[in-house]
């Protein structure tokens, strides 16, 4: 795996304020439905949360139909939305439910780690979100 | 311009089950910017002051702000509008969590529910449109339940939700409606929905959420922060200390205090209060904070489940107002009692304020001999410090059992019927039930008590300056315009949708600092802080025509007992203090000597013809 964005789901409170960061910095919107982190609330639990392991050989960029899935030179897979066209086959692909389909632009979402800058780390209020080499 | 708002409004008609659509202008932005401004506005102009609340011709609207799903923090509550059923004047009540985002990605600012519909049904707006559903199953579920249903049976695992439980079906008067947890607590929109037959509305939305200026919304939310980490990073920091314990975690320093209304009022601190407070909680349950969208304070309490003698729940908080009303005002310090009933008012969906002033009052009238401490039926006695009279009497207002039937009224109305000299021990103005606070120890907190557009409410008070003695808590000097000028501020703020803790770090200016590069507008400060005088005022005329007059601006006579620990060196409140402080506020808002506001006043504040 390359390096890649964690998240200790003992410490978030479900703020949701990584969604909001991730959809700005990649749309210039705040939509948590493009964003490259899910939190899912489990009341009284704590929560779960969706995000890509950045595998080194991943499923998800061989079964890209439309080549809209390419490594960066950080290793992780980012996803070209211009060419992207929402069929899902990566979703199908990934077996560890790091991509989905953003409903409003039927283009697939994940995380892309920013091209290792990972600018929701900054704005996590509790420091739940981190860098595992 | 405006790309934070989505400029559409929709109206929802339960009658005839049909939705229209219809545009927010220009002008109404630039006047009245969003959430208790539209929401004000828009009641004030379409119903009228003197009807019923429970006529089908009350509406509620749902508002939320141009800050509502970005990521500036502390902006994440919903705002609604309705004519009040326990004040009959106008009410605005506010819950956190994430239902404000959901509405704002729906493409719409404010959602209007009108008329009644003819049975029990639950509404859905999600991209598939409106729904109008059926639901006689859902007759007396709990909210919790309810709410599961809602979005099992349609389909959406991200559907968000308000609801009501059976109090807002029996039309309890403080009935609450409901968001996954958060309540919509004072004045009793509950029992709007409930009068509506309107169960449950259910949220999914796709849209995005723009600003006007990114980069200038960034560096600004960037400002935000700093102010908000700076404030955080102090150990004696309010908001760190609610996102580490909870709401509750001042209850110490309230109790040392001396302002921790205890036992009816009959003392000002709480021998057990550390028992029942926010530390009590942390060391007693296994707990996880929350926070509601992109908030960094997270003050919401998730409990785990426990096993109480009541039954096995688990709750998320109490707040603080609830360790008052509960908890001191009942002279409870079972905090086992106090997890489980703070459970049972969500369950029912009640305004916990209300219904500890209830459930008190009904102990205090006992005491007094006019109430049978028998009269919550064999096993039971009605006694102060009485939990499982507690929790009995709770059910029995849910449900509207025996003497439940008389306090779902409301203490007013119910001091009405018991008559005896009741009414002046009442805590209640205009029909509100007191928040925590003591209008006997502060002088702001009685201003506020006394003349807040809500009632008996503590959201406007100057709270802090008075607790922490910024101010002398004793003194009537200039508190007038304190009170009225923290009355605007909130106000204004509530158009955003701010919540509450907002006003505790931020200034208006930087307030304005993110609606503008939010909206592309050019508020000032001043702008800004008049637009919620505006508000006010607009209020306070609805309120009038509705037949609250400036009699109404007063307290119950207990207010001027003098407990019984009242602490040496402070003077207690006499009815000439009242006096000057009401005459002040009238004055400085520029209302005449009958409390209304006077045309050169209203014609300042655009509110003229």
């Amino acid at each position: 795996m390359a390096k890649r964005l964690v998240i200790d789901l003992n410490k978030c409170t479900e703020c949701r304020t990584c969604e909001l960061k991730c959809s700005f910095v990649h749309f210039q919107v705040y939509n948590s439905n493009k964003a490259g982190i899910q939190i899912i609330s489990q009341w009284p639990e704590k929560p779960s949360a969706r995000l890509c392991l950045q595998c080194k050989e991943p499923d998800c960029l061989p079964a890209c139909p439309s080549e809209a899935m390419v490594f960066t030179h950080e290793g992780s897979v980012k996803i070209l939305y211009d060419v992207c066209i929402g069929c899902g086959s990566c979703v199908d692909a990934c077996q560890y439910d790091g991509v989905w389909i953003d409903p409003l632009n039927n283009v697939a979402v994940k995380c892309d780690t920013c091209e290792n800058k990972y600018q929701c780390i900054a704005d996590c209020a509790v420091g739940a979100l981190s860098i595992e080499e | 311009m405006y790309e934070c708002y989505n400029r559409k409004l929709l109206r929802i008609n339960l009658t005839d089950r049909t939705v229209r659509e219809e545009p927010i202008s220009e002008k109404m932005i630039q006047h009245w910017v969003g959430g208790m401004g539209f929401g004000v506005k828009l009641l004030t102009h379409e119903v009228p002051p003197t009807i019923d609340a429970f006529d089908p011709e009350n509406k509620i609207f749902i508002c939320i702000g141009p800050l509502t799903g970005t990521i500036a923090p502390l902006f994440a509550q919903t705002c609604i509008v309705t004519k009040s059923p326990l004040t009959t004047g106008i009410i605005n009540t506010y819950a956190g969590g994430q239902i404000a985002t959901a509405i704002k990605s729906t493409g719409y600012d404010v959602i209007v529910f009108e008329g009644k519909a003819d049975q029990l049904i639950y509404v859905t707006l999600t991209p598939a449109g409106v729904k109008f559903v059926d639901c006689p199953e859902l007759k007396g579920k709990p909210v919790r339940e309810a709410e599961e249903y809602v979005k099992t049976t349609s389909g959406y695992d991200n559907m968000h939700t308000i609801g009501i439980g059976l109090a807002g079906e029996n039309l309890i008067r403080y009935a609450a409606a409901i968001s996954e947890t958060r309540a919509f607590g004072r004045g009793g929109a509950g029992a709007v929905f409930g009068s509506k037959n309107l169960k449950v509305f259910g949220v999914v939305g796709l849209n995005d959420v723009k600003v006007a200026n990114p980069k200038g919304f960034e560096e600004a939310i960037e400002r935000t922060y700093t102010a908000f980490r700076e404030d955080l990073s102090h150990p004696w920091s309010l908001l760190g200390g609610f996102g580490r314990i909870g709401t509750g975690s001042g209850v110490a320093l309230i109790n040392d205090k001396h302002v921790f209304a205890t036992r009816y009022h009959k003392y000002t601190s709480f021998q057990h209060a550390n028992e029942i407070d926010g530390e009590a909680f942390m060391r007693k349950y296994e707990t996880r904070p929350i926070g509601c969208q992109s908030c960094l304070v997270h003050c919401g309490m998730v409990r785990k489940p426990l096993e109480t003698k009541w039954g096995t729940i688990w709750t998320r908080g109490p707040e603080y107002e609830t360790m008052y009303s509960i908890g001191s005002l009942c002279f409870n310090d079972n905090s086992d009692m106090l997890y489980y009933a703070n459970d049972q008012a969500e369950k029912y969906g009640m305004d916990t304020l209300s219904l500890g002033v209830n459930v008190a009052f009904a102990m205090e009238c006992v005491d007094r001999g006019i109430l049978s401490k028998d009269a919550l039926g064999e096993g039971y006695t009605l006694e102060f410090g009485n939990p499982d009279a507690t929790v009995r009497l709770i059910d029995m207002i849910a449900a509207r059992e025996g003497i439940g039937d008389l306090l779902a009224e409301g203490v007013k109305r119910a001091s009405e019927k018991l008559n005896q000299g009741s009414q002046d021990f009442a805590l209640q103005v205009k029909g509100m039930e007191f928040a925590a606070w003591m209008p006997e120890r502060m002088r702001g907190v009685a201003t506020t008590f006394a003349t807040a557009n809500r009632g008996a409410c503590h959201k406007r008070a100057p709270i802090g300056m008075e607790l922490m003695e910024f101010v002398p808590m004793d003194s009537t000097e200039g508190r007038a315009e304190l009170v009225a000028q923290i009355q605007n501020v909130v106000n204004a703020t509530f158009t955003l949708v701010s919540c509450r803790f907002a006003e505790f770090v931020l200034k208006p200016a930087q307030f304005v600092d993110l609606l503008n590069n939010a909206s592309g507008m050019s508020f000032t400060a001043e702008q800004f802080e008049l637009m919620g005088e505006a508000i006010w005022n607009m209020e306070r005329m609805y309120n009038l025509a509705a037949g609250i007059d400036a009699s109404q601006d007063s307290l119950p006579e207990i207010c001027f007992k003098v407990p019984l620990d009242f602490p040496e060196g402070y003077k207690p409140l006499t009815h000439s203090d009242f006096n000057i402080l009401i005459k002040d506020y009238y004055e400085y808002r520029g209302w005449d000597a009958s409390g209304t506001p006077t045309p050169e006043r209203l014609e300042k504040l655009g509110l003229k013809g």
